[in-house]
């Protein structure tokens, strides 16, 4: 139950303002927000305020943008097997990407990028409508994959499923195969009001033959994912699993790289990373899957550690990505959360640096860098009050207890107590 | 407020669903969702370890149960637009009905179906914990006619496609069989004077159901179709609308008692829509009362169907006060319609309905007295806890 009640104009007086961009926290700050927008943020000697509006001291607290994951899988899959995902009834999915959603902004994410997902645009809708509260989404649809790639990826030795059932049945992709498909499959998917366009460019080892180290795509197949998404203003998102792959993307001026964990056991070199930052492209590391999947006490091998630090070191943007797919296997929330320690523990960020890629850097890649992602005059009010310093130490977002609000739009969404 | 798998309520004044008066001071203990023991506080025995909650100064009564409501999902009041919404935007939308629902007390519902199978899915997301929301008794597809309101899927013609339909829903696991007797008033040619199935079709829909042993709702707005219902034997009548000029005899409310058939009136209906009537007609309420006063069931239904025009949670709590000040209840009476007799209808009597030892921890916790005045619950800020199978679900 809240105990807070906030009016469409409302001043947060008194906390120190981590705003997003890297610098030094500020100490004793207002921020002024009307209609869910900042009206003004700074210390509070210099930001005047009128006499009637709404004060809430908030002195002791830490004030910081509402966090960004840029990869999850909104899509309702409650069983680890695949092919129970597929069998699955998709109004019972929807429906638990409901839940899904709660969780996410109940642990301080006010935005996520959809990495694929048969429902994304509508969860996205029911959000903006204001029916079930949740994060902003940005959404993508059924992300592109080859027959049989990383979002196809049930055997068909084992199983037989007929193509027409697959095609109304799978969680996150969509299979495109040849460029008429590839046109065909982007322009149907604007009209379902896609931020995005997300495709795998190689096999992600769902099974032994989908091979991580396998290109999934032509050249002449991605030329035209990105002409196609490029045409319409829209950015594409790219599973990459092998250095190859990621030097191929670059070319190519793909917008965001995710993983480029590459299991071909090459170590991501200085002049790729030097294109991408040329190329403002960004990467998605998505620690926590290797966790998932190697198990919980494993160690993430030094040479891709060390091409993720070549990354940083040469200006290319990292952000907060973790693939959440299914609850049970990778709970929503507690799992999206642990992604901002392992940028400080296994990339050696700094608090500050971590906080920014889980937000101002998340906000650009999704191209609404204008309007959130950093708590600035004119930028939507995306924040959380925080109870501890989160600037001195990451772990204390793990625990969303010390989250004491989620605001969004300037909206209290969350509170806990 | 934090509940243990066992704990004990501990002062408050308990209505049980029974529909006797209200037993002050009482002791309620719950384990495992289960109620172990209820009654006079001096009489019930407590471990010292089991967690102690003083309720004194509140009303414990058994969670509500509407018997009629519907998951269509529309965001609109244009019929062109439920055959065109997106079905996974509907399907989100079901979750947040659910949830209202709860909020205003109601911890089971009963579906009356649709064209696709949301109360179905709603239901395995309740009871598997994904989503809060109420013990969802579901029957899938309601077995309506072409030409009926059900567009573009979803009809049944003929007793062979009913045949394959009921089993086909038996498949699905379906709680009952629901269908449409009458017209239901959605278009000019869906008139409720009209009867919708042969004799022979809504035989195979009786036979089919009873095979497999499915009660069966049945949708019935003109004297024929009630008429051809009691005879048939389903279990509840829905809406049980008639002309002016037809009658709920004595002689069929006695028929209705001797087969065990409930009337579910959905008062609510008449005062929402795009034609609300200030209203109810005499001879409507004249009947229902009649059945009353012959032991005919008489059940809490909403009919709650579309957000915008059936706000969920405030539609379904209306319906009590409509019982009580159209139907002349007592507030003790409505309080039994819409627990005990809801979960006879749905035929889960021994586990939810009233507040009794063995059954399930479906619980209002009330901040005054309902049975002195049924608007009580009308607020749902009354309402301080829901407790759905010994959970706390919702705390206002």
């Amino acid at each position: 139950m809240s105990n807070m009640k906030l009016e469409k104009e409302y001043a947060l007086i008194g906390a120190t303002l981590i705003d997003g961009n890297g610098d030094a926290p500020v100490k004793d700050t207002t921020i002024v927000v009307r209609n869910g927008v900042i009206e003004e943020v700074g210390d509070r000697k210099s930001v005047r305020l009128e006499g009637r509006i709404q004060k809430v001291d908030i002195s002791g607290f830490y004030l910081m943008p509402g966090l960004i994951d840029v990869h999850v899988h909104i899509i309702g899959v409650a069983h680890g097997p695949l092919i129970d995902s597929i069998i699955e009834p998709n109004y019972l999915q929807a429906m638990r990407t409901v839940a899904e959603a709660g969780k996410l902004l109940d642990h301080g994410f006010t935005a996520v990028r959809s990495g694929g997902s048969r429902y994304d645009v509508y969860l996205k809708r029911a959000i903006e409508e204001g029916t079930i509260p949740g994060p902003r989404i940005l959404a993508c649809g059924l992300g592109l994959c080859r027959s049989r790639g990383h979002g196809d990826s049930v055997r068909r030795d084992i199983y037989e499923i007929p193509e027409e059932w697959a095609a109304q049945n799978r969680p996150k992709a969509q299979t495109v195969d040849g460029v008429e498909e590839i046109r065909k499959a982007i322009r149907k998917l604007v009209a379902q009001n896609v931020d995005h366009i997300k495709f795998w460019a190689t096999g992600g080892s769902a099974w032994e033959k989908e091979r991580c180290t396998d290109m999934h795509f032509s050249m002449e197949e991605m030329k035209a994912i990105m002409d196609e998404s490029h045409m319409l203003g829209f950015k594409v998102m790219c599973h990459a699993e092998n250095l190859q792959s990621v030097k191929t993307l670059v070319e190519l001026g793909v917008n965001s790289i995710e993983h480029g964990d590459n299991e071909d056991g090459d170590e991501l070199d200085e002049e790729t990373c030097k294109k991408m930052a040329e190329k403002n492209i960004f990467l998605t590391p998505t620690l926590s899957i290797n966790f998932i999947e190697m198990g919980a006490g494993a160690k993430i091998p030094q040479y891709l550690v060390n091409g993720w630090k070549r990354a940083i070191k040469n200006g290319v943007k990292i952000l907060l990505g973790t693939d959440a797919w299914a609850d049970p296997i990778t709970p929503y929330g507690k799992y999206n959360i642990g992604e901002i320690k392992l940028l400080v523990d296994i990339l050696g960020m700094t608090p500050l640096q971590a906080i920014t890629s889980a937000t101002k850097f998340g906000a650009e890649a999704c191209t609404i860098g204008d309007k959130v992602g950093t708590i600035e005059k004119g930028k939507l009010a995306d924040l959380l009050v925080v109870k501890k310093d989160p600037s001195k130490n990451v772990d204390i977002l793990l625990d969303k207890e010390n989250i004491k609000y989620v605001l969004k739009d300037g909206n209290l969404a969350v509170e806990h107590s | 407020m934090k509940l243990e798998k066992e704990y004990a309520l501990v002062g408050a004044t308990l209505i049980d669903g029974n529909g006797d008066t209200p037993v002050k001071d009482t002791a309620i203990v719950v384990r495992n969702g289960v109620i172990e023991e209820v009654g006079d506080r001096k009489s019930v025995r407590l471990e010292d370890k089991t967690q102690t909650i003083d309720m004194s100064g509140f009303y414990l009564m058994p969670g509500l149960i509407d018997s009629h409501v519907h998951f269509g999902g529309f965001g609109s009041t244009n019929p062109l637009d439920w055959a065109a919404e997106s079905e996974s935007l509907q399907a989100i939308r079901t979750v947040a009905k659910a949830r209202k629902m709860l909020d205003y007390g109601f911890t089971t519902v009963r579906s009356g179906g649709g064209a696709l199978k949301f109360d179905i899915d709603l239901r395995k997301a309740v009871e598997e914990g994904t989503i809060i929301g109420p013990r969802v008794m579901a029957c899938g597809l309601r077995l309506c006619r072409s030409g009926a309101s059900e567009a573009p899927v979803g009809t049944v013609d003929g007793v062979e496609e009913i045949r394959k339909a009921i089993r086909k829903l038996m498949g699905q696991n379906v709680d009952h069989i629901k269908f449409v007797s009458t017209g239901a008033g959605m278009s000019e040619t869906d008139r409720l004077e009209d009867v919708h199935f042969s004799m022979e079709e809504m035989r195979t829909i009786m036979d089919e159901s009873n095979m497999v042993s499915l009660k069966v709702m049945c949708h019935a707005t003109n004297m024929r179709a009630i008429r051809a219902a009691v005879e048939l034997g389903v279990n509840t009548i829905e809406h049980c609308q008639y002309a002016e000029g037809d009658n709920l005899d004595e002689e069929l409310c006695k028929k209705m008692v001797q087969k065990d058939i409930f009337i579910t009136p959905t008062m609510t209906d008449h005062f929402t829509g795009p034609e609300p009537e200030k209203e109810i007609v005499k001879c409507l309420v004249n009947g229902w009362k009649r059945a009353m006063k012959n032991g005919v069931k008489i059940l809490l239904g909403s009919d709650v169907w579309g957000d915008d025009i059936t706000p969920y949670g405030e539609q379904n709590i209306a319906e009590i006060k409509l019982l009580v000040d159209i139907l002349e209840m007592t507030p003790l009476q409505a309080i039994t319609s819409a627990t005990k007799f809801g979960a006879e209808a749905c035929g889960i009597s021994e586990k939810v309905g009233t507040i009794e030892k063995g059954k399930l921890a479906d619980l209002l916790v009330v901040s005054e007295d309902p049975t002195s005045n049924i608007d009580v619950l009308l607020n749902r800020e009354n309402v301080k806890y829901i407790i759905k199978e010994g959970n706390l679900v919702v705390e206002h």
